[in-house]
């Protein structure tokens, strides 16, 4: 697999604890680099398969406001930028899903010929009925179902909540569904639900977005669709040893969202645990990770986590490991020292706190309560400017009027639109990069060199 | 490379430069000195089975334990030398002792000493990585095993102590050179020479490791050595007073050490001749820093009931008073008395040439005289375990 990225992980974390210390939080960088792929070149012989399923919202709602037209060429555009010979379908979605194209429960190969035929039945599509997205999600897991070694990727199109089958209902299609595919969400307009969306594309590991405006749909599937078809990699692991009587407290993904893979978890062998991470391009994503240790006597050092990227062989012949890192720890009572904080720990620290401060100060302010929304807003404003998130800092100007900027002192504003506060909680979870550079030295690395030619001595 | 010393051998020369030993042809068994490390094997957790913190069973290649974490000892935490005079004699006089300990707030151990005895020259070398240069723990080692087999091959080969020092320092610090893989991560240590015999001690050094005379009679204790650092610095040029220079942040700073970054090695070099018996001692500054003083070091090492009989227990005693001093930094200090005792048994043998061309001579005092030759390959000590020469390694040669 020659055509694969070279995968590296990078650890910053400041290693050193105080006598009797255990928390210890590390920032993974994982990467994934190499020649980038065009999205439009033909598979190489050696690369993965892809298969990518658009699912549209045909219920009777998104026929207001344009929104069918745009879905439309929103789903035609994703389309024509599936690449020859992968494999796709075209599903609509109402109180059952409907198949668009191919008119059989099946993926087809992606040609010309296909492509147009699809856009054809596409053009066709009517709205009608209501909205059941459980069920469109399992006949697009079933289609998968005969790809298992395909990048497996689906985009879902939605304008409304999803009323016409139980919570309890779509949670077991999230289960029966979870691993089968990659899912990216998008809601139009501002009926349906952040949080339920939210739910649906975390659970598939995918990212969701809102588009306020429908003529922004089709640049934004295209996207979509050209992303999917430059992942290289299905199914990868992040895979994390910790020592015996440790504690893993959370696993983050904190770039390009913040994502807690905690409850993930799946046990992989002793101290050991896989937490999914989905399908890979030539792309960086960075996690969290906080475990707390049994404390070491001043001076020891630990491995205080091991990670590693896997990929699972679904022929059962071996598992490869595409990279790994090192989390450790070292015990010292030089206060200079255990009291560092990493630049990038505590810069994804406060994105992590920041989205949390969103997602609180929203839901107390649409039950009513000003006091908890003033104050959860008005500490998101704190942090939005101290890490630097300018598109968040943006969208809370909206919201709340910023009396003062440095104490989080805001009020909130009155008349509020609906797309605004969506737009707020969507992209709460949206992170910035760290600036490079905000690593501290390795474990026993004194102070930097000071004056000239000098060295700072063995003492 | 010269099959009977090991140094480098011009394209075109017909006799090794430094041993004057022909280019071709039988090459003497091997050096004529026995050569010991006080590094242990450097990677003895790989070797290890059982965790020595939670008992597991596995220990992972780079050191740690599958189980608990914890990274496992390497075998250089604590390790002691004894080096006993050539020859069968039992019990065989010692020559040389040393240890070397992680202390007591060091995650490693960075310190590494070697010790080497022929058969009237007793040598010992003591390097302290630098702490703020990644692998400096095996600069440190690679220093004091090449400065050690290098003083004894030159000596061996007849040098006189002086140029047989300056030629270990440039060669450990080639060696410590080849050790960078990027300017700014250049590993670096220390360096200090002793070589004892022969009514003279020639002490040579590079940074802050420093050598002690004390003298088992009358006369003071001395510290012979004058250290690359910046309150030395600052002192010799009128610039500070001592005590402010010492209690400078700066003052450990070093102005010289071994290294890819380095530049030119120029050791320093002196020569000295007691006037009575006693016993040289080199060290890390994990010791000096808690003793300067020399009458303080003589008072802690000599306080033994022969302490020129039994160094190894007079450097166990000055690792004590370090360590009861806090043990702040890694500690190491090696011993040799003097005048070294004689190498019963030993044949006096003109094992090779000791004028041809090539060699240098023109030293002080029995520069040319040959070594007794020894069978033995250079002995690898295996740490922690101490080095017992007491056992004949090998019989003359006819």
């Amino acid at each position: 697999m020659s055509d694969v990225p070279a995968f590296a992980i990078k650890i910053d974390h400041n290693p050193f604890l105080p006598a009797g210390g255990r928390e210890m939080h590390a920032v993974v960088t994982v990467e994934a680099e190499g020649e980038a792929r065009p999205a439009n070149a033909s598979p190489k012989s050696a690369g993965a398969d892809a298969a990518e399923i658009i699912i549209v919202d045909t219920s009777g709602s998104m026929s207001y406001s344009g929104k069918m037209a745009a879905a439309k060429r929103a789903a035609k555009a994703a389309v024509n930028v599936v690449r020859d010979g992968a494999y796709f379908a075209v599903i609509a979605g109402a109180n059952a899903p409907r198949m668009v194209y191919p008119h059989t429960e099946r993926l087809v190969q992606a040609s010309e010929r296909t492509r147009s035929g699809a856009a054809s039945a596409i053009a066709r599509l009517d709205a009608a009925g209501g909205t059941a997205i459980g069920t469109w999600l399992r006949l697009a897991h079933s289609l998968f179902g005969a790809h298992p070694r395909a990048i497996r990727h689906a985009i879902l199109l939605t304008d409304g909540k999803n009323q016409h089958e139980s919570a309890d209902e779509l949670d077991a299609a999230l289960n029966a569904c979870a691993g089968g595919f990659v899912l990216d969400a998008r809601g139009v307009g501002t009926d349906w639900e952040v949080a339920e969306l939210r739910k649906i594309s975390s659970a598939l590991l995918g990212g969701f977005l809102d588009v306020p405006d429908p003529k922004d749909l089709e640049a934004d599937f295209r996207a979509m669709a050209e992303a999917a078809m430059g992942k290289e990699v299905a199914d990868v692991l992040l895979r994390v040893w910790t020592p015996q009587n440790a504690e893993l407290r959370f696993v983050k993904q904190m770039l390009p969202t913040v994502e807690d893979l905690t409850p993930r978890r799946v046990e992989s062998g002793r101290q050991t645990g896989d937490y999914p991470i989905g399908a890979w391009g030539r792309e960086d994503r960075e996690y969290h990770v906080c475990v707390d240790v049994p404390p070491g006597d001043v001076g020891r050092q630990m491995r205080a986590a091991w990670l590693k990227l896997v990929v699972p062989d679904p022929d059962g012949a071996g598992e490869r490991v595409l990279a790994s890192g090192n989390v450790i720890a070292e015990w010292t009572d030089d206060e200079a020292k255990s009291t560092r904080i990493n630049a990038r720990v505590a810069h994804h620290t406060g994105q992590s706190e920041l989205a949390d401060a969103i997602q609180e100060g929203l839901e107390a302010r649409r039950e009513g309560d000003e006091d908890t929304a003033t104050a959860r807003l008005g500490r998101a404003v704190v942090l939005a400017r101290r890490v630097g998130n300018e598109q968040i800092s943006g969208l809370l100007d909206r919201v709340v009027d910023v009396v003062d900027a440095e104490s989080g002192t805001v009020r909130l504003k009155q008349g509020v639109s609906k797309a605004d506060e969506m737009s707020l909680d969507t992209r709460s979870v949206r992170t910035v990069r760290t600036h490079k550079g905000g690593a501290t030295p390795a474990p026993e690395a004194g102070p930097a060199d000071e004056a000239g030619p000098d060295r700072g001595a063995g003492s | 490379m010269c099959k009977a010393c090991g140094e480098r051998v011009g394209g075109r020369d017909r006799f090794c430069e430094a041993c004057g030993a022909p280019r071709s042809g039988q090459a003497p068994a091997a050096p004529a000195a026995l050569v010991a490390t006080g590094d242990g094997d450097g990677d003895g957790a790989g070797g290890a089975v059982t965790c020595a913190d939670c008992g597991g069973h596995a220990i992972s290649a780079d050191g740690y334990c599958d189980q608990c974490g914890l990274r496992q000892p390497n075998g250089r935490e604590h390790v002691e030398i004894e080096l006993a005079a050539p020859g069968g004699a039992v019990p065989a006089p010692i020559r040389a002792a040393g240890v070397t300990d992680r202390g007591l707030r060091r995650s490693r151990n960075e310190d590494a000493f070697a010790v080497a005895t022929l058969s009237d020259q007793v040598c010992a070398v003591v390097c302290d990585g630098v702490a703020s240069a990644p692998g400096s723990e095996e600069a440190s080692r690679i220093a004091a095993e090449t400065g050690a087999a290098v003083l004894a091959r030159r000596l061996a080969a007849g040098a006189d102590p002086p140029t047989a020092t300056r030629a270990a320092a440039a060669r450990a610090g080639e060696d410590v050179a080849r050790l960078s893989e990027a300017p700014h991560t250049s590993p670096a240590c220390t360096y200090v020479s002793a070589v004892v015999g022969n009514g003279a001690v020639t002490v040579g050094w590079i940074g802050d490791s420093r050598a002690y005379w004390l003298p088992n009679a009358a006369p003071a204790p001395a510290l012979l050595t004058r250290d690359d650092s910046w309150a030395v610095r600052m002192v010799a040029r009128g610039a500070m007073s001592a005590e402010a220079a010492w209690a400078d942040p700066r003052a450990h700073l070093l102005t010289a050490w071994l290294g890819a970054d380095a530049g030119t090695i120029d050791p320093h070099v002196t020569t000295f001749e007691p006037s009575c018996p006693g016993l040289v001692l080199v060290c890390s500054d994990g010791l000096w820093n808690d003793l300067p003083d020399p009458s303080d070091l003589a008072a802690v090492a000599l306080d033994g009931p022969d302490p020129l009989a039994d160094p190894l227990a007079a450097a166990g005693r000055l690792l004590r008073a370090a360590l009861g001093a806090g043990g702040h930094d890694n500690v190491t200090a090696a011993l040799i008395p003097y005048p070294p005792p004689p190498a019963e048994g030993a044949v006096e043998h003109a094992a090779r040439p000791t004028a041809a061309p090539g060699v240098r001579t023109g030293g002080r005092s029995s520069a040319a005289r040959p070594a007794a030759p020894h069978d033995g390959a250079p002995t690898e000590a295996p740490a922690p375990a101490r080095v017992d020469e007491s056992a004949p390694k090998g019989e003359p040669r006819p």
